[in-house]
């Protein structure tokens, strides 16, 4: 099966994979740093400096 | 601690009289630290500023100007913002006065004991890791202080949660700690002298972890949490996104300390180290442009105000140049762009965009906002704070173009060619006249700066004698100490989180193993496979009812050990296969080392170079390049300098490489008179040179007293002296000498007379050991050695 795997030059292709799954990664972190859902928590605390 | 109801409510005063020490302590001797910058750069001008006078020449006050621009302004300024904010955000009070009292009055008395050894050559010679033993003692203790009495506050606070500037300032206490100790893990010789522990590349790899994280830990981290503090204050409104800060965090913290071998491109440095050191580099545009925008998408809906506030001016600005700095540091560090950069101002440019843009503007904020609160006034006068930041911006973008320009040019000087293949600018001095007006100009765009922060003493002062000095106070809801709620914290820290970045490393690793491609294939399923269920987790965990990072942010002992483990795991992956494993020293025919040990005369020549502080101007690190090896000879080899201690590769070219200065392609380059005149005044030997005259070197002493033992140092840190050259340390060192000098009174440098005088002279010392730069290139392995 590896023999195949190497011979139909599957290889090339793993930078191309990793490449995609870091950029997932990159764009899911994105989605959730950019989403609008409020959260309570997070509220409170980036009110925090202008406590006091 | 605690999520429990308040129990009772109290009135506390802050501890405000530390934030105005330091505030005092970071703008005074901020204002020394950039006066001898100045100093120092109108000597690349014109060397005769140095009066002539050992302690005012460039190369032993450059390490003044960088260790008090460092740690006298921004670590000042830093400590300010962190006990002024930390107090708030944790609602109590510094525990310890006492603790506080001792933080501000070691710093300040290692910044004093920098002042008086460094312009007069007591030095280690690393960048930004130049103070001695003695005084690395008191970073220690001072640190330590700090650090129980921050971590204590943490303990006692009243807010559940930790805000995100809290994280780093844990960030910096905790890695600066680790940076520190093992970069200044030194032999102490004498009360003034050490050898660090490590050598050669090994010591290159562990200066470069410390000096690139020192910029990361020291100058980035805690100015950020002073962003996040002080940017919503001034603006008064929240940060953009929490969640961006909580990205912006974590993946800063663990990428950065990856990142610094891109210090050493193209030199011996192994190539795995390098690359590792570059990718990593490139990894860090995202966090810091995600911290960037953060920064100034909080001022959304308040831009008007940037207008009339010099406060935000200064902010804005600030943040901006943390966003250009921050461009431009990855930029370099790709090996094509490093290979043009590297060693020439444009690095200057790109460091004094941080310094005097990222941290001198954040300060200047910061103090702006700071000084009417702590004196209970407003500020004197805002006119004088807004012509301070159009001449401080003018000063920055003055000096950043003028080195990005010059440095540009000598990188493309160096290497230009002939029609026939030879270098067409054979002559370093010519090189140098062309940028003379790039030096003109950083010049006076430094002197527009300095005047900017003459303007904001004045106004600081003429503020605070208008008000008097008063201590916050806040009413605070006091909370019970119980166990938390949710799991217990070693189940948070090695929680699903924890073990998913491992595994996800782990396969990464796997991955980029280019030497097995089945590891890489089951690496690249692997790490598809982690980040799947990474997804998937992530989707659920919105549902729990306790999430992972708002419980890890209410316990502060496990939050601490998830930072030490984020920046161990680069520290260790960088580090420890050149401390653990042998080293791979090349042998002669007959079984000896094929490098040679210096004799007892290089060494104490080589002591003169690091204390002259030659490394920094010259490199001692041939790039395998075609230009670098028709000016220079061959390129450097990893073992060349597998005993020195320090290593002296440099970082800067602002007069030639010295790596082959004694010995070029198998042949003495020159003779001994040509670096007695050379040294005595450079000008003798090369028209225009910008050198300063090293005349005393003619005349000062070698202490004899101490060559034995610093041969014994050397044999205790592996390097392989007999005990015979230990014992006749002396004689060898009055031998070689008398040789030197006897050729020199042949060459009619020295009067015969003089003989028995001169051969104790540092000068004398120093040739000897230049004369030996390049030897070890070549190798006689059939005959058992070195030349």
């Amino acid at each position: 099966m590896f023999r195949a795997l190497f011979e139909d030059g599957v290889l090339l292709d793993l930078p191309v994979v990793s490449m995609l799954a870091f950029f997932a990664l990159f764009a899911g972190v994105l989605v959730w740093t950019a989403s609008r859902r409020r959260r309570p928590h997070y509220d409170r605390m980036s009110q925090l400096p202008l406590e006091d | 601690m605690t999520d429990t109801p308040a129990l009772e409510t109290r009135r506390i005063v802050y501890d405000d009289g530390i934030v105005r020490r330091f505030t005092l302590a970071s703008v005074v001797f901020g204002l020394v630290g950039l006066l001898v910058g100045l100093l120092a750069a109108i000597q690349m001008s014109f060397w005769q500023a140095n009066f002539d006078t050992p302690w005012l020449t460039f190369s032993r006050i450059r390490p003044l100007h960088t260790n008090a621009v460092i740690f006298a302004l921004v670590g000042n300024m830093m400590f300010a913002g962190v006990y002024y904010s930390t107090q708030r955000l944790l609602k109590t009070r510094m525990p310890s006065d006492f603790l506080s009292r001792l933080h501000f009055w070691s710093w300040q008395a290692v910044i004093i004991g920098a002042v008086v050894t460094l312009p007069f050559g007591i030095t280690q010679s690393k960048e930004y890791a130049e103070l001695e033993w003695f005084l690395d003692i008191g970073v220690v203790v001072s640190w330590v202080a700090f650090a129980i009495n921050f971590f204590w506050a943490l303990a006692v606070r009243n807010e559940r949660n930790l805000y995100v500037a809290i994280w780093f300032y844990i960030s910096t206490i905790i890695t600066i700690a680790v940076l520190y100790i093992v970069n200044n893990l030194a032999l102490p010789v004498s009360a003034t002298k050490s050898y660090g522990v490590f050598s050669g590349a090994q010591d290159a790899l562990t200066q470069w972890w410390y000096g690139h994280n020192a910029v990361a830990f020291f100058l980035t981290t805690p100015i950020l949490g002073i962003m996040y503090y002080f940017l919503p204050k001034a603006a008064g409104r929240p940060v953009y996104s929490y969640r961006l800060s909580i990205v912006h965090f974590w993946a800063l913290v663990f990428i950065y300390i990856w990142a610094g071998p891109h210090h050493l491109l193209y030199t011996a440095l192994p190539d795995w180290a390098q690359t590792l050191g570059m990718l990593f580099s490139l990894m860090l545009w995202a966090p810091s442009w995600g911290g960037m925008l953060n920064g100034l998408l909080t001022l959304r809906g308040a831009w008007h105000r940037v207008r009339e506030e010099p406060v935000l001016k200064f902010f804005v600005a600030g943040v901006t140049f943390y966003g250009m700095s921050t461009f431009e540091g990855p930029l370099l560090s790709i090996k094509s762009v490093s290979a043009l950069g590297h060693y020439t101002d444009w690095i200057i440019g790109h460091v004094h965009g941080g310094a005097l843009g990222w941290n001198g503007f954040m300060a200047a904020g910061m103090f702006y906002w700071l000084v009417p609160q702590l004196f209970g006034t407003k500020l004197h006068s805002k006119q004088l704070a807004d012509l301070h930041f159009w001449i401080g911006m003018v000063g920055i973008l003055l000096y950043v173009a003028s080195m990005w320009i010059g440095g540009i040019t000598s990188g493309l000087l160096w290497r230009e060619m002939t029609d026939e293949g030879t270098l067409r600018w054979l002559q370093w001095t010519e090189i140098i006249d062309k940028i003379q007006p790039m030096y003109f100009a950083r010049s006076f765009g430094g002197f527009l700066f300095i005047l900017g922060w003459v303007l904001m003493i004045w106004n600081l002062w003429k503020t605070a004698t208008s008000g008097k000095a008063v201590d916050g106070e806040a009413e605070v809801r006091v909370l019970a100490p119980r166990v938390a709620a949710g799991p217990s914290t070693a189940a948070i820290v090695f929680g699903t989180p924890t073990i998913l970045t491992v595994m996800g490393l782990v396969a990464g690793f796997m991955m980029i193993d280019s030497s097995n491609p089945v590891l890489s294939v089951v690496g690249t399923v692997f790490l598809v496979g982690v980040l799947a269920v990474t997804g998937v987790r992530a989707f659920w965990a919105s549902r729990d009812r306790f999430r992972w990072h708002d419980m890890i942010e209410s316990r502060p002992l496990g939050f601490t050990l998830l930072v030490v483990l984020a920046v161990l795991a680069g520290g260790l992956v960088e580090l420890l296969p050149g401390i653990v494993l042998q080293k791979e020293v090349p042998m002669t025919a007959s079984g000896e080392y094929a490098v040679r040990p210096y004799t007892a005369l290089e060494l104490e020549g080589r002591d003169v170079y690091v204390s002259e502080g030659c490394y920094v101007c010259h490199s001692q690190m041939i790039r395998p390049f075609r230009d670098e090896f028709l000016r220079y000879g061959e390129p450097s080899r990893i073992e060349e300098s597998m005993w020195d201690h320090p290593f002296q590769w440099g970082s800067k070219r602002t007069g030639p490489d010295l790596a082959r200065i004694g010995n070029f392609n198998g042949a003495d380059k020159y003779p001994h008179s040509w670096h007695w005149q050379h040294m005595i005044d450079p000008r003798r030997i090369s028209a225009g040179s910008t050198m300063p005259r090293y005349q005393w070197l003619a005349d000062d002493r070698v202490d004899l007293a101490d060559t034995s033992g610093k041969l014994k140092a050397m044999k205790a840190l592996g390097v392989p002296y007999t005990d015979e050259q230990i014992e006749g340390a002396v004689d060898d060192y009055r031998r070689q000498a008398a040789e030197i000098v006897d050729a020199l009174i042949a060459q009619g440098e020295i009067k015969a007379d003089e003989r028995e005088d001169k051969i104790e002279v540092q000068l004398i010392a120093l040739i000897a050991y230049l004369q030996r730069l390049g030897d070890n290139a070549v190798v006689d392995v059939a005959s058992g050695g070195g030349r």
